[in-house]
C-alpha cells in the first residue's frame, strides 16, 4: 500500500471506504493516480466477525454509534428533534468501518429498470415532490452494471425474469442454491401468475476472483462475511485498489471538513487522526462518498465565506430529498420447516409489480422476496400484532420460528424537499462536530403503496400454503439503512447539486458519488446502482484529470 | 388503505390474517426504547466467569421476583422455559455492565411494581404468589415499561449467545429449533428438499 504525508499533494483524496468510495479508489488509482481514502472506522478482517446478534443488531457492534456519533430525528421541521438514546440506532444507520455498510449488508444486488430513470417523463409531476428524471439513462449505465456484476461478483440467473431488463453479458456466477422460502414464494407467485425468478446476489455461490463460496452460515443482514464470500468493498475494490501501489488506505480518519482556497476550488481536507489530532491533507481534487447521510453533512460543515450555506450548495438542496425505501413484509407460517435461519435472506424475487401504476390511484412499485427476516432476538421481539407477547401461546410462537418465512416488500420513497439531512444547532458528536438532523415523514403514497404490495406478498404466501399469516405495521419510517438524494444529481445547477458526471456544479474538482446521487429511490437494493454509478463516474474523472479539466 | 385488490381480511379464508393496525414491540421500538451505555463492557466476560447463579446487581427477593416475571413471559412446560436458561442472571449481569447507565431506572420501575402488587395482595411478595394471581397482575401491567424492560431483556438474553448466561445450554435456541453451526448445506428446509430447478414462466 502508498503511503503519502500530509504535505504531498495527491491527484485524489476520496471520503469513504465504502460501495461507491472502494470503486473509485480501485479505478482511479489503476489508471495511474494518487488517491488517498479516508475512512472513519476501523479496518476488520473476517476473523474480527462474529455470530454475535446482541452485538451488531443491539450494540452497534459496527455501526455508527450514538455514543460517540449521535444523530437527531424529527418528523417535520415544525417539531423539535429528538436525540438518538445511546445503545438504540440512529436514524441514519450504516456500519462505521472499512467498507462502509457493504460488509453488513444483505447483498441484494437488483439493477434499476429504465423506468425508475425517466419516471417523472412517464408519470409526470406528483405534489409535494422533487419527483424528476436522472440526467441519465438505463442505456448509459448498463455497461457499468455489467462491471458491477463481474468486478464486485454477483451470483443469478439471466434471463430468468421475462421482462428483466437489457443486459450485455450473463452473470459471472449462478444463483445461491434455493431455500425453503424461495420455494415456498416461487410456488404461490406462478400460481397467481407472477414471475418469480433466482435474487441477484453479491455472493460468491462458487470460488470467485479468490474469494471462497458462501457457506450458508446464514448470517448476512447486520453482519460481517467470516468467509469473503460477501462480495463488499472491504474484500473486493479496497485490497485491489491498495495492490496498485498508488492507494493509501488512512483507517481512523475522520474528516470534518473540505478546504476550499481563495478561487473557491477545494485544496484537501481537514480531518482527526486516530489520536484526535487535527490534521489537513493537500489534495488536487476531492471525492464524496461518505453515503448519503455524512457527504451532506461535510459539505453543509464545511461552510465559509464563498460558500456561506455550505459547499456545493447554491442550489440549497444539499441535505434535501432524502429518500429511504419504504416497504413491509408479511409474515407466514407453515406446516414443516423451512430452517430459513440458514444461508443467505432472499433466493426467489417477483418484480411483476415494479412499475407504478396510475390506476391504482396512488404513485409505487416495488419488489417482494422470500427471506429470513430478522435472526432469532429480533424476530422474538416482535410478536405477531394482536397475539399474546408473552406467556404459553406466546412460546408456542417462539416454537414456529423454524417454519416462519418473511416475504418482504422493498417499495419506493418519494423526493420529498421537507425529508432531510441537516447540522442539529445543539448535539455535537465526541469530535465537537455538529450532530445530524434528520427529518423524516413518508409521503402518504409511499405508506400507500408499501401496504398495497404487503397485501400482494400476503396473498402469495397464502397461495403457497400458509397456515397462519401476519402483517408487519405500515409506518413512517424512522430508521434507514439506505440514504439516499441528498446531493442529487441533474443538468440544472437550480435544481441539483452534482452533473450527470458527479461533480459538483458549484465547485470544479469536488465529485459526489454514493447514494446521495440518487434522483428517485428505485425500489430497494440501491448499492447494485451506487457502484454502477461509481464505475461511470471513475472513467469520466480520469479523463476530466487525463485532459487536465479538473 | 385503499385497495383496488380484495383485501384477504375479507375473503373467505381458513386463514388468519391479522393486520398490522396495532403497535407492537417492533424493531422500531427495539430502536426508541433501547437502553444501552455507550462503551459496551465486559458483560460477556463477567457472565463467564462468574459461573452459575451468583447476583451482581439484584438482591435475592428482588431476583425472585424478576425471575418469575421472567418464568410467565417464556414459561418452563414440557420444554425448559427462560427460568431454567438462566434469564435472571444475564438481566442481573446486564445491569452492572452494559446497561448499568439505565440500572437506577430499572432499580425504581422494580420497586414500583413490588410496591402496587404488595399493595393489592396483603404485602405478599410477586415471587410467592400462585400462577393465577401473577398472569392477572401481569396482564393488567403488560403496557408499562418496566414489564416491557424484562420481557425485552428476556428475550434477547435468552436468544443471545449462550455466552452472555441466559441461553444457558442453548435453552433459548433449542426451543426455537436453531441450530447454532457455521456451515450449512442445501437442502435447508422441507420444501427445497425436492425442488426440481428453476423453470421461468
Amino acid at each position: 500500500m502508498a503511503k503519502y504525508r500530509d504535505s504531498e499533494t495527491v491527484d485524489f483524496l476520496i471520503v469513504g471506504s465504502g460501495a461507491a468510495g472502494g470503486v473509485l479508489a480501485r479505478e482511479l488509482a489503476r489508471a495511474g493516480f494518487t488517491v488517498i481514502i479516508m475512512e472513519q472506522g476501523h479496518k476488520l478482517q473476517p476473523q474480527d466477525f462474529e455470530h454475535d446478534e446482541l452485538k451488531y443488531w443491539l450494540r452497534n457492534g459496527m455501526t455508527n454509534d450514538p455514543a460517540f456519533s449521535p444523530q437527531t430525528f424529527r418528523k417535520t421541521p415544525t417539531d423539535v428533534a429528538q436525540k438518538t438514546r445511546p445503545g438504540s440506532w440512529n436514524p441514519l444507520w450504516y456500519a462505521r468501518t472499512v467498507g462502509g455498510s457493504s460488509v453488513h449488508f444483505t447483498a441484494n444486488f437488483w439493477r434499476f429498470h429504465p423506468v425508475d430513470f425517466e419516471e417523472r417523463s412517464r408519470l409526470g409531476s406528483i405534489g409535494g415532490t422533487g419527483f424528476a428524471d436522472w440526467p441519465i439513462s438505463y442505456a448509459e449505465l448498463e455497461p457499468y452494471y455489467t462491471k458491477v456484476d463481474w468486478e464486485i461478483g454477483v451470483s443469478g440467473l439471466a434471463g430468468a425474469y421475462p421482462n428483466e431488463p437489457h443486459r450485455s453479458k450473463g452473470y459471472p456466477m449462478p444463483p445461491m442454491p434455493v431455500k425453503s422460502s424461495g420455494v415456498l414464494l416461487e410456488r404461490g407467485a406462478q400460481r397467481l401468475g407472477l414471475h418469480p425468478f433466482p435474487a441477484p446476489l453479491a455472493i460468491a455461490s462458487v470460488p470467485y476472483r479468490g474469494r471462497a463460496a458462501c457457506v450458508h452460515c446464514g448470517l448476512c443482514m447486520g453482519f460481517g462475511c467470516e468467509v469473503r464470500a460477501k462480495s463488499s468493498a472491504l474484500f473486493t475494490v479496497i485490497p485491489e485498489a491498495e495492490a496498485s501501489g498508488r492507494c493509501e488506505l488512512r483507517t481512523r480518519s475522520y474528516v470534518v471538513r473540505v478546504a476550499t482556497d481563495a478561487r473557491g476550488r477545494v485544496s484537501g481536507v481537514n480531518y482527526f487522526d486516530p489520536e484526535k489530532r487535527s490534521r489537513f491533507q493537500a489534495a488536487r481534487a476531492v471525492i464524496l462518498c461518505a453515503n448519503g447521510a455524512e457527504t451532506p453533512r461535510l459539505l453543509l460543515m464545511s461552510a465559509g465565506p464563498l460558500f456561506p450555506y455550505g459547499l456545493a450548495n447554491s442550489s440549497g438542496l444539499v441535505g434535501k430529498y432524502l429518500m429511504f425505501n419504504q416497504g413491509a413484509g408479511a409474515f407466514g407460517v407453515f406446516e414443516h420447516e423451512l430452517n430459513e435461519y440458514k444461508s443467505v435472506q432472499a433466493t426467489r424475487l417477483v418484480l411483476d409489480f415494479y412499475d407504478s401504476d396510475p390506476k391504482r390511484g396512488f404513485y409505487g412499485g416495488g419488489g417482494i422476496d422470500a427471506r429470513i427476516g430478522p435472526n432469532p432476538i429480533i424476530w422474538a421481539l416482535e410478536a405477531p400484532p394482536g397475539s399474546p407477547s408473552w406467556g404459553k401461546s406466546f412460546k408456542n410462537h417462539l416454537r414456529s420460528f423454524p417454519r416462519t418465512m418473511l416475504a418482504s416488500g422493498h417499495t419506493t420513497t418519494l423526493p420529498v424537499e421537507t425529508n432531510s439531512v441537516s447540522l442539529d444547532p445543539e448535539v455535537k458528536d465526541a469530535w465537537g462536530m455538529p450532530a445530524i438532523r434528520c427529518t423524516h415523514k413518508d409521503h402518504p403514497d409511499d405508506l400507500q403503496f408499501a401496504g398495497w404490495l404487503q397485501q400482494r406478498a400476503a396473498e402469495i404466501i397464502d397461495a403457497a400454503g400458509a397456515q397462519r399469516i401476519w402483517l408487519e405495521p405500515v409506518k413512517d419510517a424512522n430508521v434507514s439503512v439506505h440514504l439516499l438524494g441528498t446531493c442529487r444529481m441533474g443538468n440544472d445547477p437550480q435544481s441539483s447539486v452534482v452533473d450527470r458526471y458527479h461533480r459538483a456544479h458549484d465547485v470544479p474538482n469536488l465529485f459526489i458519488c454514493d447514494g446521495s446521487s440518487f434522483v428517485t429511490s428505485g425500489r430497494g437494493q440501491p448499492t447494485m446502482t451506487i457502484q454502477a454509478l461509481a464505475f461511470r463516474a471513475a472513467e469520466h474523472i480520469a479523463q476530466f484529470a487525463r485532459r487536465g479539466e479538473i | 388503505m385503499s385497495d383496488s385488490h380484495d383485501n384477504p381480511t375479507s375473503r373467505d379464508t381458513r386463514r388468519d390474517f391479522l393486520r398490522g393496525a396495532g403497535e407492537i414491540l417492533a424493531v422500531t421500538w427495539v430502536a426508541g426504547n433501547w437502553p444501552a451505555i455507550a462503551a459496551a463492557q465486559a458483560h460477556a466476560a463477567s457472565a463467564a466467569s462468574s459461573g452459575r447463579a451468583a447476583l451482581v446487581f439484584l438482591s435475592a427477593a428482588d431476583a425472585a421476583d424478576v425471575e418469575s416475571i421472567a418464568a410467565q413471559i417464556v414459561p418452563s412446560d414440557d420444554t425448559p422455559g427462560a427460568r431454567e436458561a438462566g434469564a435472571l442472571y444475564f438481566i442481573d449481569r446486564s445491569m452492572r455492565t452494559w446497561l448499568a447507565g439505565r440500572a437506577g431506572d430499572f432499580r425504581a420501575g422494580l420497586r414500583d411494581f413490588q410496591t402496587r402488587f404488595a399493595a393489592a395482595h396483603s404485602g405478599t411478595a410477586f415471587a410467592s404468589a400462585d400462577d393465577t394471581t401473577q398472569r392477572a397482575f401481569l396482564t393488567a401491567n403488560e403496557a408499562s415499561e418496566f414489564f416491557n424492560s424484562v420481557r425485552m431483556l428476556t428475550l434477547v438474553g435468552l436468544f443471545a449467545l449462550p455466552k452472555y448466561g441466559g441461553n444457558r445450554d442453548a435453552i433459548g435456541w433449542r426451543l426455537i429449533g436453531f441450530e447454532d453451526q457455521h456451515v450449512f448445506a442445501p437442502p435447508f428446509g422441507y420444501y427445497d428438499r425436492d425442488y426440481p430447478g428453476f423453470k421461468a414462466r
